[in-house]
């Protein structure tokens, strides 16, 4: 259970997230939405403790992660899987050592017990297993996104999942993948999951609740049904793009229906 | 002119914010290198990088360097009637000066741009805050391996071109000063002493340490994506090197002031 209360957060003289609180259930897959430079990634960052916030608390399961020492924090995000903006893959190992690097780096487990571990992986994000002494740098940015997942996983299988941005810059065929493992790893493994995109499409695609920031601000929080229903202007203007995508699909198949 | 002190008062107040922070790195940094866990691979990895990679360079900087400074001591000496003197002095200005800065300086050009180019572009590209997901303390797993990887092979570079100077300075005391082969080395060994070497020695162990925690410092702190990583070495570079001569002065004046009964 993640529990944010009341938190503040700044960079020098920058506020950037402003008394935001929020509650993410066991087993709740929640899309953090808002336009670029709105503070999502820091709420995440703040999640996995890499920021400690200026005032409020991050709660982990009970513990209040912002008065942990270095040492005690590293315990806590060994339960916490983190898929970074564009992967973040460790560029000079290869997929194989990326993947297991975990287990390479705090487990006494057998080098054949951790090969068994990242194949077992690579196929559960639908990757062939050959790829694994390949490089980062040769593969597409969609398998470097699912290597990062697998990466993420085999971290002693965590609770809770946090993706930055997962499909940022991917094409729709590679996205909906990204999408369906999020999903499958919801269904397969009761995770709670923080997704962090401003693709409204792929929001709704995943999460049971959207949260939307706004300069800081959390403005948002509740169902899909209420967040398109909402009256809030810097929600429709945000929708916008997303309605009016929708709209203009509909007008072309209303098009080629009428052509045919 | 209100301005003007206004500024000046700016860059002092950073410039001593950035010491500060410099000094905590570097004090948490030592503290580390007494801590589990030892990645004894990535330090043999970084102890193959510096000290192979760098070998060519601080041979052919101390063959070169030995032979101009032994060409200028042979046309002065001469002047003097004094060419016999070469090996003498030669090993003086090597072991004591020239051979630590020199390797110093070189290592400083090579070895830190690498450093903090290699941990800038992994904090532009969110591998640090990756490691840190992981559990992994980014500074124990990049900087501590190449803290000592510096601190071993610093010193053993200082010392093969100190030797590799002195036989260049052999080469030309003995074509161009005619001085014969066993005056020299006879001169070299004489001021070979105990005070010479410990100098000498202690010299690199400083420029290693300079040169591990700018250059990390560097790279952790970097901003600003690749630019931000271009900034950063260019500094860790200018830094590192401005930072050895002056250690070096440093050291050699109090050395000089303290010990110079035994040198």
């Amino acid at each position: 259970m993640i529990r944010l209360e009341d938190v503040h957060f700044h960079i020098e003289d920058n506020h950037i997230i402003k008394g935001v609180s929020l509650q993410i259930g066991e087993d709740e897959t929640i899309a953090l939405i808002g336009q670029s430079g709105s503070g999502k990634s820091t709420i995440l960052q703040l999640i996995l403790g890499l920021y400690t916030p200026t005032s409020g608390k991050v709660l982990i399961d009970g513990i209040d992660i912002s008065r942990l020492k270095e040492q005690e924090l590293r315990e806590v995000r060994k339960r916490i899987g983190m898929v970074f903006q564009a992967g973040a893959l460790f560029d000079s190992l290869t997929v194989g050592e990326n993947v297991g690097y975990y287990l390479l780096e705090h487990s006494r487990m057998k080098l054949s017990d951790i090969e068994d571990e990242v194949v077992s992986m690579l196929d559960f994000v639908g990757l062939d297993p050959s790829i694994r002494d390949r490089l980062p740098d040769e593969l597409s940015g969609g398998m470097q996104r699912r290597v990062a997942i697998a990466r993420a996983l085999v971290s002693t299988h965590p609770k809770v999942m946090l993706y930055d941005e997962p499909t940022t810059g991917l094409d729709p065929q590679m996205t909906k993948r990204i999408t369906d493992i999020i999903l499958k790893l919801r269904n397969a493994r009761s995770v709670s999951q923080v997704v962090v995109t401003h693709q409204i499409a792929d929001a709704f695609r995943v999460a049971d609740r959207f949260l939307m920031i706004e300069d800081g601000e959390k403005i948002f929080d509740g169902r899909g049904r209420k967040l398109l229903n909402s009256e809030d202007e810097r929600i429709i203007s945000f929708l916008e793009p997303f309605n009016n995508a929708i709209a203009r699909q509909n007008e072309l198949i209303e098009e080629i229906n009428n052509k045919s | 002119m209100t301005a003007i002190l206004k500024k000046a008062s700016g860059w002092l107040k950073l410039f001593i914010f950035e010491l500060q922070q410099m000094f905590f790195f570097a004090a948490g940094m030592i503290e580390k290198i007494f801590r589990r866990p030892i990645y004894l691979y990535d330090t043999l990895e970084q102890m193959h990088f510096i000290g192979v990679g760098s070998l060519y360079l601080v041979v052919l900087t101390g063959l070169f360097a030995g032979q101009g400074m032994a060409i200028q001591f042979s046309y002065e000496l001469a002047d003097f009637g004094s060419s016999s003197y070469i090996g003498r002095i030669l090993a003086i200005a090597i072991v004591r000066e020239l051979g630590p800065v020199l390797t110093g300086l070189m290592i400083a050009a090579r070895v830190s741009s690498g450093i903090t180019a290699e941990i800038g572009a992994m904090v532009s590209s969110n591998q640090v805050s990756a490691l840190k997901a992981f559990g992994v303390d980014p500074v124990r797993k990049l900087a501590i391996p190449r803290l000592i990887s510096l601190l071993v092979m610093v010193p053993i570079l200082t010392v093969i071109a100190d030797a590799v100077a002195i036989i260049g300075g052999w080469v030309i005391a003995i074509l161009v000063a005619h001085v014969s082969s066993n005056l020299y080395w006879a001169n070299v060994l004489d001021r070979l002493r105990f005070g010479n070497i410990a100098i000498g020695l202690i010299k690199p162990v400083a420029f290693a340490l300079v040169i591990a925690f700018i250059s990390c410092y560097k790279g952790f702190t970097t901003t600003g994506g690749t630019r931000g990583v271009g900034k950063s070495t260019t500094s860790s570079v200018v830094l590192s090197s401005i930072t050895i001569l002056i250690v070096n002065f440093v050291i050699t004046k109090t050395v000089i002031s303290l010990f110079k009964g035994y040198l």
